[in-house]
């Protein structure tokens, strides 16, 4: 998992590339921690960190409780609740039921087509992205939640479309 | 000084806390200014928390703790 590295920030790499490199090597492989540390260097993309807040920056109390506040959110890891799990299965459930039968009116539609068939995997695999809102990428912004489901429906889409074109010339 | 490790911080939140989570956070808390780097140990990289940490931290929980006596007084009036 280390090769993710190279997806956050130079900078940032520069400072903290070395220890988290340690505690990844300390890890098993796991789906959660490829999300979180794609998640991490959007939000570290996002929220350069450049300008360190100086300990006696405004009064005491608002400033320091609004800090903290602000510390909460943005990449928090929040608990996965009972009611994040249902909704999670309902989304990945129902998106690929939804798209599937999509896909099957669009065979059906336009015949045995290699670019159609190609996108089948989208069926499954989108509606899994967005299920992930409610788990891995829980707590994160909307900004960094959008760009990594985004991004990867674009590579997806990419990849499946460099696919359904590699099989129509065969 | 407090030191924690990753397994400390998992426990005592009682969170499945991500690597990418736990160094965003700490790359804002260091930016802040409210934990810095206590010097590698081994394969530990230890941070310890600031005096202007240690005075945001004890704000932030006298906030919670307000919020939670307020909430234990209204809900015992219920």
């Amino acid at each position: 998992m280390t090769w993710l590295l190279a997806l956050y920030p130079p900078r940032w790499r520069r400072r903290y590339g070395g220890e988290l490199r340690d505690l990844i090597g300390s890890q098993p492989f796991s789906l959660h921690a490829v999300v979180d540390l794609i998640a991490g260097a959007i939000d570290a993309w996002l929220e350069p960190q450049k300008i360190p807040m100086q300990p006696d920056a405004g009064p005491e109390g608002v400033t320091m409780i609004g800090t903290m506040m602000k510390l909460g959110c943005a990449g928090s890891r929040e608990r996965v609740t009972r009611e994040d799990a249902r909704k999670s299965l309902a989304v990945s459930l129902g998106g690929t039921l939804l798209l599937t039968a999509l896909w099957m009116a669009m065979h059906i539609r336009l015949g045995d087509r290699t670019y159609v068939d190609a996108f089948s995997a989208m069926a499954f695999l989108v509606p899994y992205l967005f299920s992930l809102r409610y788990t891995s990428l829980k707590g994160r912004s909307l900004r960094t939640q959008a760009i990594f489901i985004g991004g990867m429906i674009l590579m997806l889409t990419l990849i499946l479309g460099t696919a359904g074109w590699i099989a129509s010339k065969l | 000084m407090l030191r924690r490790t990753y397994s400390d911080i998992a426990r005592i939140a009682d969170l499945r806390l991500g690597p990418g989570t736990l160094y965003g956070a700490i790359a804002r808390l260091e930016a802040r200014g409210m934990i810095e780097s206590a010097g590698a140990e081994d394969r530990r990289n230890p941070y310890r928390i600031t005096a202007f940490g240690e005075k945001a931290l004890r704000a932030r929980l006298a906030s919670i703790q307000n919020v939670a006596r307020v909430g234990q007084r209204r809900l015992a009036s219920a």
